[in-house]
């Protein structure tokens, strides 16, 4: 059983001593974001991903991993104990979450949270494990013409569902494929866009650009929103265990939750707040009182929190065995990979498969970790809580310079994502979301590597792209997605989607 | 009447015009660069044309905005004192950590910052620099030895 093997190879390297310690950190880190509102995960990711150069390749990636699925954990704690969403993918959870615990079942709803998240994390990565070869085997016999057609879809694709407008969103990508390509053109040695900076000379840094675009601009509408002057209401919590009649409840609902959200995952751009959203819905549409939804239902709880985790462990199946992110979060842990020197792709499962399989064993044993650390120790949380945003911003932004310099040692650089923050602010103010930015920015040099290479093979013949099968589908499918973005009926789909998550 | 001030204060008229510029913008900057053949990619070949789609999205956003205005998409206040203090507090950092040290440059970020909340009470301010400042000095030059001074070198 190559299967088996695999994962004993996996556990066999993240189970060691130190790997442990880097599970451990990122999860508590993870769940520390979580449980605060006012910053995203992917902006700590973002910040602290420069700390994590030094370290060996598997202990960073596990490391940046858990930070991810912790803050899924986390963000349910504040959503349900407090009514603010942690994450956005907790949204939901605070519908029937928070009524639960102002009817004094706080316990209940928490534990429903972390076990179903739990048992959907769990199943998330056994699809990841099962997926992986086969997948690995498909994208191997890609050439770069299919390489190319790929990473349009997945561009497109991230779109098709992202908030607001579509057309706005696809200008976001090719805006963030123009910065990825600032900086040195590595193939004919020419300098692009550099304006006589010599620091740019090595490109826009994607670590100065996350945290200048989405770290220090949720700080800034934090602050707009009066985030600094809400102190947290916290409910307390009694009863831990859900009761026996929770359990029958809560069981099809995990069940349910886990197929939405690993199917959300998946698909690009998808995530995990709408995962959580659509394993709301169904939950309603299933259940014989969907009129007491928002009243305080076990189900409401179960399903969405299930939904967010599955996809967060689905999401890295594209990621790491394609090497095209479904996010923006993905995109940074792909150019984590390449700071670690490992090219992403369908290679990195044959060249490095200890990397491969440790960071997958590593997910299911963040999973277990992430209980352990929820439930006993939810009252740590919940003091946690208690330290206003006023205080607390300040000390985010103190992490955020150090971050950004030590990506390359530049005090440029922490400069450079002030003026960033700038433009962020611009796009902020005119709902341009800055997700596909990121997105474009990671994929640009290697959509224009792949460009390049393709027609080079060619000889100079645009139609390589749509001979070959597999480029040509990929490129059709890509030209279904604009279609569906312009049909007027989906559009006002997908409004309604919005209005409501939000 | 038809083309009023009120149709123009739209977000994504706004965001096409934006585009539009940024577009344009990097269009004639690759120009400067080679734009090679088709068999042999040049350094300007992927931008120009980028920058080519990128103004012609914002030009139909714009005219769509015009068109058929969101009247839920009026162009929102800037916020440019918290923009201003926030930022600002971190390009200040940026600029003293070398010169000033590692230890003045976290105090004024963290004094500068508190500005932008209306919230904040100078005694938790004052607290956090007397924490955050040496922790984070001794924390990450110390201990993990990144390359920044402590103080001002004319102290050291």
């Amino acid at each position: 059983m190559d299967f088996l093997d695999n994962l004993l190879l996996g556990f066999g390297n993240a189970a060691s001593f130190e790997n442990l310690i880097y599970v451990f950190i990122g999860c508590f880190i993870g769940t520390l974001i979580g449980v605060l509102p006012g910053i995203s995960p992917l902006a700590t990711i973002a910040i602290l991903m420069p700390f994590t150069y030094g370290l060996e390749p598997l202990s960073a990636l596990i490391m940046l991993s858990g930070i991810y699925y912790g803050s899924q954990y986390g963000g349910s704690t504040t959503a349900i104990l407090v009514n603010l969403p942690g994450e956005s993918s907790s949204v939901v959870t605070m519908l029937d979450g928070h009524q639960m615990a102002r009817k004094g079942r706080a316990g209940a709803a928490l534990a429903a949270a972390a076990l179903s998240s739990f048992f959907a994390g769990t199943v998330g990565t056994l699809l990841l494990a099962a997926f992986a070869a086969p997948m690995t085997k498909i994208a191997l016999s890609f050439g770069a013409a299919e390489y190319f057609a790929l990473m349009v879809v997945g561009l497109l694709g991230a779109v098709v569902l992202a908030s607001g407008s579509a057309l706005k969103a696809v200008g976001m990508i090719i805006i963030g494929l123009l910065f990825g390509l600032i900086g040195t053109d590595v193939q004919t040695g020419t300098v692009r866009f550099t304006f006589g900076i010599t620091e740019l000379w090595d490109g826009l840094d994607f670590i100065v650009v996350a945290v200048g675009i989405f770290a220090f601009i949720e700080i800034i509408t934090s602050l707009e929103a009066g985030a600094d002057g809400k102190s947290g209401h916290t409910s307390k919590i009694t009863r831990l265990w859900p009761t026996r009649d929770d359990f029958r409840r809560m069981i099809p609902a995990t069940l349910r939750g886990t197929a939405i959200g690993s199917a959300c995952g998946v698909l690009p751009g998808a995530g995990l707040t709408l995962a959580s959203f659509f394993a709301y819905s169904l939950e309603k549409k299933t259940s014989k009182t969907p009129e007491k939804f928002g009243t305080g239902m076990i189900e409401g709880v179960a399903g969405p929190e299930a939904a967010n985790n599955a996809a967060a462990q689905t999401g890295f199946i594209p990621t790491l065995t394609l090497g095209i992110p479904g996010s923006a979060t993905m995109a940074l842990m792909l150019g984590a990979m390449v700071v670690h020197n490992i090219q992403p792709g369908p290679r990195v499962m044959v060249s490095n498969p200890d990397l491969f399989w440790g960071l997958i064993a590593s997910m299911w044993i963040g999973n277990l970790m992430l209980v352990v650390l929820n439930l006993p120790l939810i009252g740590m949380w919940v003091k946690l809580l208690r330290i206003p945003f006023r205080v607390l911003f300040p000390a985010i932004l103190v992490f955020c310079c150090i971050g950004v310099f030590s990506a390359r040692n530049a005090e440029f650089d922490i400069l450079l994502a002030a003026g960033v923050g700038v433009i962020g602010y611009l796009f902020r103010k005119l709902d341009c979301e800055p997700a596909p930015l990121i997105l474009g920015m990671v994929l640009g040099p290697m959509l224009e590597e792949t460009f390049r290479r393709a027609l080079l093979l060619s000889g100079g013949d645009y139609s390589v792209f749509v001979t070959r099968p597999i480029s040509l589908v990929l490129l059709i499918m890509a030209a279904l997605l604009l279609a569906l973005i312009m049909l007027p009926s989906v559009r006002r789909k997908r409004e309604i989607v919005f209005k409501e998550e939000d | 009447m038809a083309l009023g001030l009120s149709r123009l204060n739209n977000k994504d008229f706004a965001a096409g015009i934006l585009y539009i510029v940024l577009g344009v913008g990097f269009s004639v900057a690759a120009t400067g660069y080679k734009l090679g053949t088709a068999s042999n990619i040049g350094s300007g070949y992927l931008p120009f044309w980028m920058g080519v789609i990128l103004a012609g999205l914002g030009i139909g956003m714009a005219l769509n905005a015009l068109r058929k205005p969101d009247p839920n998409a009026a162009l929102e206040r800037w916020d440019l004192r918290r923009m201003v203090l926030v930022l600002g507090s971190i390009a200040l950092f940026g600029v003293l950590v070398k010169p000033a040290g590692i230890l003045i440059a976290t105090a004024v970020l963290i004094v500068v910052a508190s500005l932008a909340s209306p919230a904040s009470r100078r005694k938790e301010t004052i607290i956090s620099v007397l924490v955050l400042s040496p922790a984070v000095s001794f924390g990450f030059v110390k201990l993990l030895g990144m390359p920044f001074p402590l103080l001002p070198s004319f102290l050291m």
